[in-house]
This record gives C-alpha cells, structure tokens and sequence, in this order.
C-alpha cells in the first residue's frame, strides 16, 4: 500500500496546477463556512460583553433593540429623552442597586460623546466582570473635563490634557461646534472590547451646559431639533433635566421581570425597559436568515467545490489509464487502484482543508483590528472547537464519497482493461 | 509430473478464452509447457488474441475452461490477490508502448518492482544495493548516460523508454517475462540491438521469456516459435 500512498502524491504533484486549483476551491469553502460560524460566534459573545451584569436598560420608549443599540453600543441615535425625575426615582427603588444614567447625542469627530456620572466608572463592566481602569489621568471631576476610549485615543492620538472640542450630532460632518469650551483630556481608559473604547465621557453638567450656551447664541441655529431644549432658560445651575437612559444592576434576579414590568407601565411617562440579554437574542434571532444564507452560501460553495473536485478526478480517469494497466502489471490490484483515487481525492480535500484552516486564521487576524475599531467588537478566536473538526471531518467525508464514483470507474475499468495498454 | 523432463515454470491445459456474451472462442490451446529459462516466440496476426493470452498467464484475466499452473500453483486455487501477489513476485511485464510512468524518474519508474514486491527485492539486492543493481541493469541494457537515473521517463527516446520498461521488468529476477510486442513501437537496428539485449540479461538471470509479435523475423532469436493461428478453437476452420 505504502507504494500508492507516494505515487498518488507525486502523481498530484505531477498535476499540481490543477490540483491547487482544486484544493483551493474546497478551501475558499472552508473558509466560508467556518468564517461565518467564528464571526457569528465572535459576535455573540462580544455583545455580551458589552452587557456584561447590566439588568436592564431603560430609556423612552421605543423599540427595545433601537434602546439597546444606541445606548450600549453607541449605534443610531436616541429618539426621545426621560426626565431626571423619573431616573431619579427609579434609582430610588429598593430592588435596584445601581443605575449609570447616559445621555447621547453629541459627538466629537464621528465618536460618540456620552454624558454620564461617577457610577458609569463604577458599575459598567465588560468580559462578563472586568471593571473599568485607566491608562492614565483619572475620571472627570470638574465641568470641562473628558474621559476618552481607548480607541479615541489612538485613532486620534490624543493624549491627556489635549483640549478637545464637542459638536453637537452624530456622525463625521459637525453641525455645530461649541467651540467656546474645548474639554481637557483627564483620563484615557484602558481598552476594553466594547464601545466605550470608541467613546468620549462628560459629566451630565457638562452635557447641559453645552446645550446652554447654544440656545443663547442665535447665530449657531443648525435646523436640527431635539428634546434636549424643553427646559427653563433663566436659570444656570446647569444640572440635567433629561437624560437618554439608563441602566440598572438589580439586588436580586428574582426582582427582574417584575421591576421590568412595572417600568413599562410607569404612569409619569412612557418608558421601555429592555432585558439587554433577552433584546440581543431578539436580535440574533432577526439575523438568522441573514445566518442561515451566509451557511447555505457556503453549503453551496462547498458543493461546488466537490463537483470541481469530481470533474478533475473524472477528466484524469481516461488519461490514467495506462498508469493503472502499469500498475496492475506490477501487481496493484483493482481495489488499490480504487483506493489510489479516494486516497487522491482525500488528499486534495485535505490540503483544501488545510489551506481554507490557514486562509481564515490569516484572514480573522487581518479583519480583527478593523472590525474592533469599526464596530467595537472584541472578538476572541480560539483554537478549532469541537463543532468545527465535525464540520472538517464532514468536508472530507463529502470529498470521498463524491470520489467514489471515479474510484469505482477506475476499479471497473482496470478489471475490464487488465494488462492492456491501449493507446 | 512426466518423466524425466523438468517441472514446467508454466503450462496451460485445455485453455479456452471467451469474452463475455460471446459464444465463440478466441482461441483454444489443448497444450503449452513452457520451461524455466526457456525463450518462446508467440506469433499472431492482430486480433488473434495474443494480449488476452497474456492477461489470462498474468492472472489478470480468467479462462473459460481448461488449467493454467505457474511454478506448479492451478490458478484456478488461487484467489485473485494471490495472483496479483505472483505477478509482483514472479512476472516482470513489458508492453509495446507506455510502460513508464511519466511524472517518475527513470530510477523510480525501475524501483517500483521492488516496492511492489519484497521477494524481488530481497533478490534484487542479494549481491549489491538496490541502487547498484539498477545501475547494472540498465548499463547491461546498453543506457550509459550517467544522468540517465535522474531524467524523467518523459523526457527519454521510445527505444530508450523501452530499455528502462525492461530493466524494471527484471529487477530482482523473475522467473517469466512477458513480453507484449516490445519492439514494435523501434526501427529496424533498435530492435535488434533491444531483443539481443534483453534475452542476454534474461539468460543471465535465469528469466523464461514468453515474447509475442506479429513480426516473424524476431523468431530466429528463440528457443521455439508458436503461432495462434495453431490455437484456433474446433469448428472455426483453422489454417487447413
Ligand atoms: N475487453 C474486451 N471485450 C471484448 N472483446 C475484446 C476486449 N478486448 C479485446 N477484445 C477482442 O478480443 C480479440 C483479441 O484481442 P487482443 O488484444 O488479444 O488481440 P492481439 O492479438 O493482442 O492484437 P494486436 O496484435 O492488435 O495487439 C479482438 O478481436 C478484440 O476485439
Ligand atoms: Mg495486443
């Protein structure tokens, strides 16, 4: 047997254009199906880093993932605001151990500006219980002062005491500059995986003030409206009266679906109040068909690939001839022969595999630091995982059994043809 | 056995070949011994069924009636790995064309006996190194490039093609060569040049040499000459 195993792979190797053309097919999908899984997976557990030990976000209402998305993740913008009162008297309830109040909005060059107070510092947790720390400097204390990601850092080489300027809106185009206070740089946070790495931190005071000063200067009107403006002009104590939402960390679980409900029904104003474990699910479940194309996508590309693989084998099968007539003279038998040809087709989904492991390793270390400075996730690629072998062992089963049919093709024509070399 | 002549290295009873959905026979042999060593010439017309004839002793194909027994072994007893094993073990095979392969050297196209078989490799290197017998062989085969080893079988002349097709033939001493139309693929000063080569190095290591070929002119270099046409079965009006 040892013979066939060297002539198969130098026989390949003799047609090693084709061959990796082969092999190259299996592999790009390989590395589609795979790639869609760990992205999924990454994804997934990145998300629910962000979340990490936060029971509830509550916020005006709205839809619970719009709620989560702009709140959390800093995607979209805020609709509507909630009074300080109602947050106030939330915070208050007896099943609630902390709130971080968040208001949202502004922006300082196309990253999020996000109000906030102290118990953002000490409440947000990220990777399931990993506080938040400092690279350097501290948290904000006074009124222009900003806390920066560490993303915000890099991308904008910011270091502390740099004097920073806040817009109001989101997004790369400014509408407005409240260019009369630039905010000092007092803390860079170490980086974390989510999206505070991508997020510039203020007091609430600091927030309004800003609001303050635009309303009373006429020239800087922008025509972009908000809630942010229903409060009373003549006085400048500069303490919030709207926020955008908050998050809650609850004594017990046990409170949670109750305290859930009673928000929602909360008679001042209409609020929602999201489970954000419970809303990404919802959102996992939207992005299913989304999920299940990509997997059919792959499922076909595979199939492809297979057929691909079939078409050489076949197409090599009336060329080989006398290489299977010379190896029946030298006393190959007809089922070495077959087995000669699902060694090869086993030996080209197996370098397809290789090849598709290490495309993908290459390409996730690639698109890794864009995808967490453009999307903010984190993601973690471990080694293969045990659903993942089942899926390589799957491919290389499919290889062999799409073999068999020139396999059983060379078997029969080697018993037909015998010693006779034609042609 | 008979008398006191020596056991037969082949011989074939009563052999008849059929190919399936055919009632007529090929061709009927009642007898045929060939003895160790010995040089046979097979003549036939094309068509007479001389490659089937070499398929049915190289145990590839499988008569329709009548006995074929190699160093005393009915292959009618023996399974079908059995046989491939006595082919490997004691057949070296040389065909009219494309006997190499062309992605291997020269050196492996030879080795691939040896690989095929640890008897003939054992006897291959029973005075020397694998590596050195195949040197031998193919300068006593009259191949005396040096780099000849090393060149791919593609890149070689058909007459040098055929030179390596007989070397690996023989690499650890068979006891028959089969010979399908060897020559008929070279011109005239080859061929005589290949056949006298071949049945030196076949007499030096003891090798009986079944040869076949429409070419009667090569008989004159052998120990006895049959025709197929002698072989045709009853009722099918024979040479009269
Ligand atoms: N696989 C097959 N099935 C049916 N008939 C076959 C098969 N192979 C060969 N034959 C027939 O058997 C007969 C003998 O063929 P064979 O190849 O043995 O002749 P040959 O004497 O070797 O001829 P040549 O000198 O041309 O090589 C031919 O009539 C051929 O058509
Ligand atoms: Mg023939």
């Amino acid at each position: 047997m040892r013979p066939l195993v060297v002539l198969a792979i130098k026989s390949l190797w003799n047609r090693r254009l084709t061959a990796l053309l082969t092999a190259l097919a299996v592999a790009l999908s390989v590395v589609l199906i795979l790639g869609v899984e760990r992205i999924h997976q990454a994804a997934q557990s990145s998300f629910m880093g962000s979340v990490a030990q936060t029971d509830l976000v509550v916020g005006a209402r709205t839809s619970p993932l719009q709620l989560l998305l702009f709140s959390v993740f800093r995607i979209g913008n805020p609709t509507n605001s909630i009074s300080v009162k109602t947050w106030k008297h939330i915070d208050s309830l007896p099943e609630v151990k902390w709130t971080v109040p968040l208001s949202l909005g502004d922006s300082h060059r196309g990253y999020p500006v996000v109000a906030t107070n102290d118990s953002y510092l000490e409440h947000l947790r990220f990777r399931q219980s990993e506080s938040l720390s400092f690279v350097g400097g501290r948290w904000f204390e006074a009124l222009h002062e900003v806390v920066i990601g560490a993303e915000v850092a890099d991308q904008l080489n910011y270091s502390l005491g740099d004097k920073v300027v806040v817009s109001h809106g989101t997004g790369d185009v400014t509408f407005t500059h409240h260019d009369e206070h630039p905010f000092k740089v007092v803390g860079i946070l170490r980086r974390t995986g989510t999206p505070v790495d991508r997020s510039l931190h203020i007091s609430l005071e600091a927030m309004e003030a800003l609001h303050h000063e635009e309303e009373e200067h006429p020239g800087h009107s922008h025509g972009h409206s908000h809630d942010h403006h229903h409060h009373h002009h003549d006085h400048h104590d500069h303490s919030a009266q709207k926020i955008s939402a908050f998050l809650v960390g609850l004594e017990s679980p046990r409170a949670l679906l109750l305290l859930q409900r009673q928000i929602s029904e909360y008679e001042a104003e209409p609020l929602t109040a999201v489970i954000p474990g419970r809303a990404l699910q919802q959102l996992w479940q939207g992005l299913e068909i989304v999920h299940n194309t990509l997997r059919l996508i792959g499922a076909l590309v595979l199939g492809v690939s297979l057929l691909a693989m079939l078409l050489v084998l076949l197409s090599t099968l009336n060329e080989r001839r006398r290489e299977m007539a010379i190896l029946r003279a030298l006393g190959a038998s007809p089922w070495a022969v077959m087995g000669l040809l699902l060694f090869e087709a086993l030996l080209l989904a197996l370098s397809g595999v290789v090849l598709g492991g290490a495309l993908l390793a290459l390409g996730l270390v690639g698109l890794k630091p864009w995808l967490e400075a453009k999307m903010g996730l984190s993601l973690h690629f471990g080694g293969i995982a045990s659903g993942e072998w089942m899926i390589l062992v799957v491919i290389l089963l499919a290889a062999l059994v799409v073999a068999f049919l020139p396999a059983y093709q060379a078997y029969r024509r080697s018993l037909a043809d015998g010693l006779r070399v034609s042609l | 056995m008979q008398n006191s002549s020596p056991a037969p290295l082949l011989w074939l009873q009563n052999l008849g070949f059929s190919w399936p959905g055919q009632a007529r026979e090929l061709f009927f042999i009642p007898e045929l011994k060939l003895s160790p060593a010995e040089r046979l010439f097979l003549k036939g017309a094309s068509g007479s069924g001389k490659t089937t004839l070499l398929n049915l002793v190289g145990g590839v194909l499988s008569p329709t009636r009548g006995e074929i027994q190699f160093l005393g072994r009915s292959f009618s007893q023996l399974s079908a790995s059995a046989k491939d094993q006595l082919r490997a073990d004691e057949m070296g095979f040389i065909f009219q064309l494309f006997n190499l392969l062309p992605f291997l050297t020269v050196e492996e196209n030879i080795l691939l006996s040896a690989q095929f078989s640890a008897e003939r490799k054992s006897r291959a290197t029973h005075s020397r190194s694998l590596k050195e017998e195949v040197r031998r062989l193919v300068e006593a085969l009259g191949l005396n490039e040096s780099d000849i080893l090393e060149r791919r079988a593609d890149q070689l002349s058909v007459g040098q093609q055929q030179r390596v097709a007989c070397a690996r033939a023989l690499l650890g001493r068979p006891k028959l060569l089969i010979a399908d139309e060897p020559t008929s693929a070279l011109d005239a000063d080859t061929k005589e040049a290949f056949i006298q080569l071949l049945l030196s190095e076949c007499e030096q290591s003891s090798t009986a040499v079944l040869f076949v070929s429409h070419d009667s002119s090569l008989a004159q270099h052998f120990d006895r000459k049959l025709e197929m046409a002698d072989f045709l079965p009853d009722g099918s009006g024979g040479r009269a």
